[in-house]
């Protein structure tokens, strides 16, 4: 049997009905939910009505979108699906093939818990062994990690925001805090205090002596909003270097995967912090139950708290897995998984609400391992 | 391509700029087929193969390495080489064409004056319409390398070759990325420029290809015109002076002159009447203080530096 179908019907025993989803999506699926950054990844072309379309860069963005399709009709309950097919990527490392097969699964609307984590895992790892790859170097990561120590800081609203998106963004923490010191002058710092009503009062009045109007999409309204959201960050905070070099702590984590939850917690206790307790937990039994599975796969693994943010719709538990722990062996992972909830409810503009999950086994990379062994 | 190939701007006022800029040189631009024809040539330069392209074209050109030196603007270098200092050598900015490749929002705005600004309310934005921030702009590779810079993420490019600072008003894109000089397009259109939203100064510039194919007939060819032009360049700083007893040497130490003769020597502009006042006062009668065109010297840096960074990319 060949290790697509291997893979295939390992993953089968577990769960799941087979779907064959479109190879083609509208480019703006990827772009949208990703930003440009995706861009330099993705295949597309436009057509005669100028739409830009993209061949599928993975098969969890048409399987999620068909599944937003069938549960906007009704609620569906848990649902598994299992694919085996082509994806197109524009490769990252010279000579990478552009077209490959990945085999997976997608597991939604079951209980977003530590359980369902480690069954992903464990289903992958057992198909890669059945496959006849029974070791390599898992990376993991947490993507609700960072997000929560930010929360458990108590900074204004405005400020979580944008420290999390920053989270997202290659060098976007540090951009953030060192960017805090100057958006404290200009106008935005001049409406500090006033009440939404008073801002819209005062950005009317500049309208009408400048002459400047509103042009476009964007609404007086909008930046009115956006003019009050910075004006309830009062004008004497800031946030402390402590803070910052905490930050920099949680982000900069690398550490062996087994010492991750003391280090987590080491950091919290360093800054008082309680509210960060609840991620914490969850992030400790699921290390814990990783752990006893006992596997090769977790002997030499790694946790990093940025690990797995480029991925863009993941949000929480990310996994890959390497022929070695170096960085060439790590830009090709041989799989790879994780859950990204908010998925479904990003694809549909809010009309599907349901968790989701899933992970690949990549056919060609454990073709290459096989290969490299005999 | 043995013979040196040079390209220059075909229309508008960079073409108008670049051939005042060769003829001060003593390179006069001859079009083929009167004034719309592709193809010219350069009076003093008949080695040379020069062809009339747009700027676009010519940056294309060189980094493609089916040239060996053009005018092009360096915003345009910038956007289409992936690797710029392995494909390009800038061997001169001319000090016309200036230009700001700029980030710009509508002028109504209030809240946004930086990039993290933007940032911010692009967040806000996807919130209320579904959708991400849109910016406008034909450079899409300078854009997206800033924007990352500056952990920019909430936006999404959508490529205009025209008219960009419409894009705003017609509703296709909330903020652009674009080229100007003055800004006054800008204001016209009511936007505005983010204080930390300069991308890339950019201003024409004689740009050598470091991909071409360069025969020793045409680095021979590249030698005599960068002569000249280098000539032109050194003249533009300095002027000449004359007296009527010969200049002595603490004279010529105290101001940095460079001695053409006994009675004559180069100096900067700046230092010159400082320079005269000095040999009046060491006896001279009479001092003439002359501008130059050009000033031909035996070295030539800027073209010992291009020589040389071609042979370190060979």
């Amino acid at each position: 049997m060949s290790v697509p179908e291997t893979a295939m019907n390992a993953i089968a025993a577990q769960a799941g009905e087979f779907v064959e989803p479109p190879l083609l999506i509208e480019a703006s699926v990827p772009l949208e939910l990703s930003g440009e950054a995706v861009r330099s990844r993705i295949c597309t072309f436009v057509d005669g009505q100028a739409t830009e379309w993209a061949l599928r860069p993975d098969l969890t963005l048409p399987v999620a979108q068909a599944e937003c399709g069938l549960r906007r009709e009704k609620d569906l309950g848990e649902t598994c699906r299992r694919y085996r097919g082509p994806v197109f990527r524009l490769p990252a490392i010279e000579d990478d093939p552009i077209e490959y097969e990945q085999v997976g699964l997608e597991r939604f609307g079951a209980p977003s818990d530590v359980e369902h984590d480690v069954w992903l895992f464990q289903t992958l790892i057992e198909a890669s062994e059945a496959c006849g790859v029974d070791a390599g170097h898992t990376c993991f990561g947490d993507l609700s990690i960072f997000p929560a120590f930010v929360d458990a800081l108590g900074f204004p609203e405005d400020v979580s925001a944008g420290l999390k998106r920053a989270f997202r963004q290659e060098g976007g923490v540090r951009a953030y805090l060192s960017g805090q010191k100057r958006n404290q002058s200009g106008l935005p710092a001049r409406v500090s205090g006033m009440s939404r009503t008073e801002i819209a009062a005062f950005v009317d009045d500049i309208f009408a002596i400048t002459g400047v109007r509103p042009v476009g999409n964007r609404s007086a309204d909008e930046i009115v909003e956006r003019l009050h959201a910075r004006s309830t960050i009062s004008a004497s905070f800031e946030i402390s270097p402590e803070q910052s070099e905490l930050l920099e702590r949680v982000l900069t984590l690398d550490v062996a995967f087994a010492e991750a939850p003391a280090a987590l917690q080491s950091i919290a206790k360093d800054g008082g912090l309680t509210g960060v307790e609840a991620a914490l937990v969850r992030f400790g039994q699921r290390t814990e139950r990783l752990l006893t599975l006992n596997s090769t796969f977790t002997q030499t693994a790694h946790f990093a708290t940025r690990f797995g943010r480029r991925f863009t719709y993941y949000d929480g538990f990310v996994f890959e897995i390497a022929a070695g722990a170096d960085e060439t062996a790590m830009q090709r992972p041989f799989v790879a998984g994780g859950r990204y909830d908010s998925l479904l409810s990003d694809l549909s503009k809010g009309d599907v609400d349901a968790t989701a999950l899933g992970g690949i086994i990549i056919p060609h990379r454990v073709e290459s391992l096989l290969g490299d062994q005999s | 391509m043995t013979r040196l190939s040079i390209a220059i701007p075909s229309k508008g006022r960079l073409k108008e700029k670049s051939e005042d800029w060769l003829s001060a040189s003593g390179f006069k631009l001859r079009q083929k087929g009167g004034g719309r024809g592709y193809s010219a040539e350069l009076k003093g330069l008949p080695d040379a193969d020069i062809m009339l392209l747009s700027a676009r074209e010519i940056a294309e050109e060189l980094i493609a390495g089916n040239l060996h030196i053009g005018i092009t603007g360096e915003d345009l270098l910038h956007d289409l080489s992936n690797t710029f200092d392995k494909d390009v050598h800038v061997m001169r900015r001319l000090g016309f064409g200036g230009a700001d490749v700029i980030v710009a929002v509508p002028a109504s705005w209030l809240d946004v004056e930086t990039m993290a600004d933007l940032e911010a309310a692009g967040a806000l934005f996807r919130q209320r319409h579904g959708r991400r921030m849109r910016v406008a702009t034909k450079y899409l590779k300078l854009t997206r390398q800033f924007f990352a810079e500056k952990a920019v993420g909430e936006y999404r490019l959508i490529e205009s070759p025209g008219a960009t600072e419409a894009a705003p008003a017609a509703g296709t894109a909330e903020v652009i990325v674009d080229i100007t000089s003055t800004g006054s397009t800008l204001k016209a259109n009511d936007l505005k420029v983010l204080d930390d939203g300069v991308i890339l100064k950019s201003e024409a510039s004689l740009v050598g290809s470091l991909r071409a194919n360069w025969s020793s007939d045409a680095l021979k060819t590249l030698a005599v015109f960068s002569g000249s032009i280098e000539a032109t360049a050194a003249a533009r700083e300095q002027v000449r002076i004359e007296s009527d007893c010969p200049i002595p040497e603490s004279v010529i130490q105290a101001f940095d002159l460079t001695p053409v003769s006994a009675q004559i020597a180069l100096c900067t502009s700046k230092n010159a009447s400082n320079a005269a006042r000095a040999l009046a006062e060491v006896g001279a009668q009479t001092v003439a203080i002359a501008t130059i065109n050009q000033v031909f010297s035996s070295d030539n840096a800027v073209l010992e530096n291009f020589v040389k960074n071609l042979s370190q990319s060979a």
